[in-house]
């Protein structure tokens, strides 16, 4: 585990969604145990409260479930509600900017087509 | 549990070091007190640990005066302090002095000097800079009292032993202990506190969760007019203008998609607040 972080938001959001990559990327996998807030803090000198709101995030979320006195689990079903978070995020993240880059450019619809096409060709 | 400054100030002939200094330092947290060169952290925590009498105010822990009950002061550790360290003991048996005063663990202190290299055959006044801070360190880090304040305990150190000692500050962290670092090198140390206390010539700026004091400051740049739009009912927190453009700190909503808003560090906010000339 190598997690670098930025400037762009607050440490427990970009930690929440390194997680949150790990469980879908199953890293993490179902029904099995995430490292503790302690372990994760002295791993990535991180102050135990930042990582605590980033779990706290993740159970909001329904990823993770806490057993009482063994820890943090990743929930079963948290990959496929991964997916469909991202799937309902696909158009905003991806398409909009794409779709206005490609407006600046001047491109019409079958430029970008053949563009999409060609990528997925490579 | 936790200690409380009200109102403490503190002259040095006609510089006031401390003005008015009312601050909490709880249990549970591990408290960033930043501050320039001179800005006062070193005396408010010399004033904590019982070594310079504040001429007003009062420092108390769980309501008692400090100065009072010297039972409560076993409960506090000040790291920083060269004078109160015996210059010509080896370094072992300074930490041989540390069990036997009830206020550390040996074995941890040795343990931490095999991994920081520290040779602990040698005497204090031999090391060198560097080394002398992570003897330091080594004594904070062993001891298992309540309150640790760290005064500058990453200076001097190459960054291979600046990230032992914030890992092995974490580690020795838990919820009933306080630990404050006092240091004017932001960035490293964002990340491993909670809380920030930001003074500037003696006076306290800033006292608060860290991510909530960042939550709505952002640096907004752009054309100068639209800057003004975009941020007519923000606080301006500094303003520079750079090759016609203009580039304020704020803190409140912005909404004017002709400028650009970005979220900044806490360095970078630091900066900002305690410049000179205003």
């Amino acid at each position: 585990m190598n997690y670098t972080f930025n400037d762009d938001s607050p440490i427990f959001q970009q930690l929440a969604k390194a997680l949150e990559d790990d469980i879908f990327l199953c890293t993490y996998k179902e029904g099995s145990a995430i490292p503790s807030t302690t372990e994760l803090s002295v791993a990535l000198h991180i102050n135990p409260a930042t990582v605590l709101k980033a779990m706290n995030l993740l159970l909001d979320e329904g990823l993770i479930e806490k057993k009482r006195g063994i820890g943090m689990f990743v929930k079963e079903g948290a990959v496929e509600r991964i997916k469909d978070r991202r799937k309902s995020l696909f158009q905003s993240k991806f398409l909009t900017p794409m779709l206005q880059e490609a407006k600046r450019l001047g491109m019409d619809r079958e430029e970008i087509i053949s563009a999409i096409m060609m990528e997925e060709e490579k | 549990m936790k200690i409380e400054c009200s109102n403490v100030s503190r002259s040095f002939g006609r510089t006031k070091a401390l003005d008015g200094v009312s601050l909490s330092f709880e249990k549970g947290h591990i408290i960033g007190l930043l501050g320039r060169n001179g800005a006062g952290k070193s005396t408010l925590i010399k004033s904590i640990g019982n070594r310079i009498y504040q001429d007003f105010g009062s420092i108390t822990i769980e309501g008692r005066e400090i100065r009072r009950s010297p039972e409560d002061f076993e409960r506090i550790m000040i790291v920083g302090d060269e004078n109160m360290l015996p210059s010509s003991t080896k370094l072992k048996n300074v930490f041989r002095m540390l069990e036997d005063s009830g206020a550390g663990s040996f074995d941890k202190a040795m343990e931490l000097s095999r991994k920081f290299k520290l040779d602990v055959n040698k005497k204090w006044e031999k090391l060198s800079t560097g080394y002398r801070t992570i003897f330091k360190d080594i004594i904070g880090l062993a001891c298992v009292r309540e309150f640790v304040f760290f005064d500058e305990p990453i200076l001097g150190l190459d960054a291979n032993h600046r990230e032992l000692f914030y890992e092995e500050l974490l580690s020795a962290f838990s919820p009933d202990r306080c630990f404050v670092v006092a240091t004017h090198l932001i960035e490293e140390i964002a990340p491993v506190i909670d809380t920030v206390i930001i003074i500037d010539k003696g006076k306290v700026l800033k006292a608060e969760d860290k991510d909530s004091l960042l939550e709505n400051i952002y640096m907004v740049s752009g054309d100068r007019s639209e800057v003004e739009e975009a941020t007519k009912n923000c606080t301006i927190i500094s303003r520079t203008s750079i090759l016609g453009q203009e580039k304020v700190l704020v803190e409140g909503e912005v909404e004017n998609e002709n400028v650009k808003k970005e979220r900044v560090d806490l360095q970078r906010y630091f900066v900002e607040i305690t410049k000179d000339g205003e």
